[in-house]
């Protein structure tokens, strides 16, 4: 199972590699995608560190989106239609829980979701603007995780 | 076991014995007897036929007509659960389709009162619709300055929050900046979000 400290460390390794191409602003779609999956990854281990989260109102625990998934298919969890991703999910507990990044977050999900109807052709400042809000989101689980979190912020 | 039968009249709570019967009454005076009441139905038997019935087929022939009757009123039953469960499904699909019309126009709404056409234009408004799942995705294709994008993508969330919290359905909202791009790939985009909002 996926602890906090190894999301954090596959988000470490995702920024690594960003910042080892995206300057040259040859594969923009790659930044946004890469961007993206590094937030991602420190979003789950905020899950994991925080387990105690609300979801449309009710206090679940849970150490990862995925639990949450399997609540609702469960039907422990009333819904009306199922999450169309795992992605949308996990932004609904950002939205609720961690409110400081869900607009960061949400800029990263829709970027890497729509690159493909501008057929990955994606201006620079939009990269820019991207690594811009990691870095939000880098800043505020450095705040939030201290010691326990391992990257700093991206320098454009 | 012996019945007889014949067709009478309750008056005062009394039952009206036929003269013809009275020498077969008279024998069963101050001794219990069993009395089944027939009620006539207009179609739900053949008076004829009970008549004509010996004693035995009598008691089954009431069976008989008990035993229909629960089965009719089964099927009544089922016919209204089925009924409830169509009117449910239809409930639904309409619930499904307001709520995406209504977050779409909300949105709409906001963006042409907060902002001059110039500086915010909303393109298109395009949604999938999946009667099977019941799944909410929309897109938007708008045309204005980075800054106000940035408002826009609060509203989304906003919105998508409401939905969540409200009315308990999970909705993704998506959006292209015109200005952004350098191409857009219709096709890719019909094929994802085949229907259009059209506003007059």
């Amino acid at each position: 199972m996926s602890t906090s400290h190894s999301h954090f460390l596959h988000a470490k390794h995702n920024c690594d590699f960003l910042k080892s191409f995206y300057k040259s602003y040859a594969y923009n779609d790659w930044a946004i995608t890469v961007s993206f999956y590094s937030a991602l990854h420190i979003v789950e281990g905020a899950i994991f560190e925080k387990k105690k989260l609300k979801f449309s109102g009710e206090v679940i625990t849970i150490s990862h989106s995925d639990e949450l998934e399997r609540m609702i298919k469960k039907g422990k969890i009333q819904m009306n239609n199922p999450p169309t991703s795992l992605h949308l999910l996990r932004q609904s507990i950002v939205n609720e829980n961690f409110k400081e990044i869900a607009e960061a977050l949400y800029f990263l999900y829709n970027q890497s979701k729509t690159a493909r109807y501008e057929k990955y052709q994606l201006e620079n400042y939009i990269v820019n603007f991207s690594i811009n809000y990691l870095n939000t989101i880098i800043k505020w689980a450095k705040r939030n995780f201290k010691s326990k979190f391992p990257i700093t912020p991206i320098s454009l | 076991m012996k019945a007889v039968e014949f067709t009478t009249q309750i008056f005062n709570n009394l039952i009206q014995v036929p003269g013809e019967f009275e020498t077969e009454i008279k024998s069963v005076r101050d001794k219990d007897v069993r009395v089944i009441l027939l009620i006539d139905e207009p179609g739900t038997y053949e008076e004829n036929k009970i008549k004509s019935f010996g004693d035995k087929n009598l008691i089954k022939i009431y069976y008989s007509y008990l035993h229909q009757a629960q089965e009719e009123r089964k099927k009544e039953e089922v016919d209204e659960l089925s009924r409830k469960v169509e009117e449910e499904a239809e409930k639904k699909v309409e619930e499904y389709i307001e709520i995406i019309t209504e977050a779409v126009d909300n949105i709409h709404e906001y963006i042409t009162t907060h902002f001059k056409e110039t500086e915010f234009k909303i393109i298109e408004e395009r949604a999938d619709f999946n009667l099977n799942t019941f799944e909410i995705k929309i897109l938007f294709i708008i045309d204005t300055s980075i800054e106000n994008e940035m408002k826009f993508l609060s509203l989304l969330l906003d919105t998508q929050q409401k939905l969540l919290n409200q009315k308990k359905y999970f909705a993704e909202f998506l959006y292209i900046n015109k200005r952004n791009c350098k191409t857009i790939d219709k096709d890719s985009i019909n094929l994802d979000f085949p229907f259009v909002r059209v506003r007059k």
